[in-house]
């Protein structure tokens, strides 16, 4: 249903007002190092409607996950505008954001970044501290996510229990438990061999098909190519080019 | 919302080296603190003990303690048939008159140690109702004979059921044991007023008097009765406020163990400050990434603060059962007023374990206050890829 509401573009668009699920406009990303200034973004507009699979790729340096963390309001822009599911979150204060994030954000990072003295349900349960869900309520959707990335049987293992594939499954299982506007992943499958790599991808690929998540992925996997709808190239802090991924030919 | 407490418990339990170590220097200083407390708290029960309520304390004017009071045997005489003064059946005032003098005893580990040998009456055993014999007999005057503060016994030669007691001027023989509700006077030894008097070779005089009031006596008038007579002239006041006077000793303890205990805390707070730096360097991955999941700044800080204090806590306890043995060990203490030593045992209560867990909480939160601040502090990006 998902992937017709695409196919028909622009005019079902027109009937149903959905906000782009990330808007940036005209933003720099500038790090000031003593007198040098880095230029790890330089006046990237850019547009990505939702329930999409996009994936950001470009050389090493080239502002990839500055641009990831801008969208996911973990970095603020030096100029310019960023906008999530049509709330400006540029203008945002820290304390917002922070708050902002646990609503509408999923992340997911190459080394997973789970709480190594946590085990699988307890990683996947931090999100929903933020929430107003209660102690049974979390617990369902605990287990709802742990099932859905593949990990019913996981649940209380600790992170080192786990082969990296599966980390990354709790990790992502971490990022969908809220439900959120849209899952950045930076690099996800960057430490896991081709085998595991793949089953990520099919992984992330599925949760956009199946719950409509807009998922931006930071990677250098070509093999992306082949998940994603669309690749957005970054060079040199510069977006050099939008281009159709091969998943709809498969 | 707040980062679960599991999280910092089992981030202890994951480096417990480092956690024992710095829990082990918290946990020393709140035995020094609680041994200290708890000697304080056993000198001033000792000495509570030691009076009773409707007791009188008679003095030379201005002395505060008996080893710097005299008064006249005429004096005395003129005190005791005062009508505020209880009598026994057959008409015997409940007036002690007394004189503690010191004398050098041998102690079972060789050493030689002041001691009071307190000259009184027979009357005395009424006057003083915490004193009673737990062993023999009370002395006969005139003959030689001592009771000796059961508090003595096992610390002193010669001071057992029968044994002869050199002390002074003379070799006493031991002829009954006396205990006194913990009380100083345990750890002294009593023989015949007019015996130790003779000894002293300095004329007559009495130290003190101890009286015991009428039922329903006024003890105020009495003691403005004993000032304003003109034969008599001495200064009385109730046991109480005179061994209240004498905890002076007891309060320099207390503070003496407050600033032991402060300075040894200084060090276990720079250890714990030490150790939360280490430990959230450690963790500036995990601690960026639940800022990126959304939990704030603050969040982080409490989270530090939390697990700071659960370390100190911990040892807090740990401190406390360290120290816990010492409860009801007695030992004597050397009074550097009255030259002489008082028994008394230490008492660890439920205040001072509460301000022992208190002060280790204490520690914690100072130590990690600073760390738990940087943590804040923390720049999320930077630290996300600080990998
Ligand atoms: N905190 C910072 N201070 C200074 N320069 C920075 C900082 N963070 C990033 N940069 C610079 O900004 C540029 C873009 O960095 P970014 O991490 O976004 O690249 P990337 O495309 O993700 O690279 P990679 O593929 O290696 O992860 C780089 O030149 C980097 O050195
Ligand atoms: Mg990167």
């Amino acid at each position: 249903m998902q992937r017709a509401a695409h196919s028909e573009g622009a005019a079902l668009r027109l009937d149903t007002p959905t906000p782009p699920a990330v808007e940036l406009d005209q933003v720099r990303r500038i790090y000031r190092r003593d007198e040098f200034a880095v230029h790890a973004l330089d006046n990237v507009s850019l547009t990505i409607p939702p329930a999409r699979f996009v994936a950001i790729m470009g050389p090493s340096g080239s502002g990839k996950t500055t641009l990831l963390n801008l969208i996911a309001g973990i970095d603020h822009p030096s100029s310019g505008r960023v906008a999530v599911g049509g709330e400006e979150i540029s203008s945002k204060k820290d304390r917002e954001l922070a708050a902002w994030r646990a609503r509408h954000i999923g992340l997911v990072f190459q080394f997973y970044n789970l709480i190594p003295v946590l085990t699988a349900r307890e990683n996947v349960d931090l999100p929903l501290l933020l929430t107003t869900l209660n102690k049974r309520d979390r617990r369902a959707h605990v287990e709802t996510a742990l099932r859905a990335v593949g990990l019913g049987d996981r649940m209380d293992h600790y992170p080192r229990q786990l082969s990296g594939g599966q980390e990354q499954r709790v990790a992502i299982a971490r990022a969908i438990v809220t439900d959120p506007t849209i899952v950045v992943a930076d690099e996800p499958t960057g430490d896991l061999d081709a085998t595991s790599a793949e089953e990520i991808l099919n992984l992330l690929g599925e949760l956009n098909r199946r719950f409509g998540k807009t998922i931006v992925m930071v990677t250098h996997d070509s093999r992306a190519e082949h998940h994603v709808d669309e690749i957005y190239r970054l060079d040199k802090g510069i977006l050099t080019g939008v281009e159709p991924g091969r998943r709809r030919l498969a | 919302m707040t980062i679960p407490l599991k999280y910092n418990a089992r981030s202890l339990i994951v480096r417990p080296v480092t956690t024992l170590m710095t829990a082990g220097g918290i946990a020393l200083v709140v035995v020094v603190f609680v041994i200290a407390m708890a000697m304080v708290a056993g000198l001033d029960a000792a000495i509570e003990d030691a009076g009773s309520p409707d007791n009188l304390v008679v003095l030379r004017r201005g002395a505060t303690t008996e080893t710097v009071s005299g008064f006249t045997i005429a004096q005395f005489e003129a005190l005791q048939y005062l009508a505020a003064i209880r009598r026994t059946p057959t008409g015997e005032p409940y007036a002690s008159p007394e004189l503690p003098v010191q004398v050098l005893l041998d102690r079972t580990d060789g050493v030689r140690d002041n001691v009071i040998l307190r000259g009184v009456r027979p009357i005395a055993l009424l006057v003083h109702d915490k004193v009673h014999l737990v062993a023999g007999r009370m002395f006969k005057p005139g003959l030689g004979e001592v009771i000796v503060g059961q508090g003595l016994l096992h610390r002193y030669r010669h001071c057992a059921l029968g044994a002869m007691l050199p002390a002074g001027r003379r070799t006493w023989k031991v002829v009954g044991i006396f205990a006194a509700g913990g009380g100083s006077f345990e750890s002294e030894i009593w023989g015949d007023l007019f015996q130790v008097l003779r000894d002293t070779q300095r004329g007559d005089y009495y130290a003190s008097v101890r009286i015991k009031l009428a039922p329903g006596a006024d003890a105020d008038a009495l003691i403005r009765r004993i000032a304003d007579d003109p034969r008599i002239n001495l200064q009385a006041e109730s046991e109480a406020a005179y061994y209240k006077d004498q905890t002076v000793t007891a309060d320099r303890m207390r503070s003496l163990g407050t600033v032991a205990a402060l300075i040894m805390a200084i060090g276990a707070v720079f250890a714990a400050m030490n150790t939360m730096y280490a430990a959230i360097s450690a963790r500036t991955t995990e601690l960026a990434t639940l800022r990126a999941l959304g939990f704030t700044g603050g969040a982080v800080m409490l989270s530090m603060l939390a697990e700071s204090l659960l370390l100190a806590l911990a040892a807090g306890l740990l401190g406390i059962v360290l120290a816990l043995p010492i409860n009801g060990v007695s030992t004597t203490f050397a009074n550097t007023v009255t030259f002489s030593t008082m028994a008394f045992s230490f008492r660890v209560t439920p205040a001072i374990i509460g301000q022992g867990l208190l002060f280790a909480a204490l520690m914690g939160l100072l130590g990690g206050w600073l760390p738990a601040w940087h943590a804040m502090r923390m720049n999320v990006v930077d630290a996300l890829r600080s990998l």
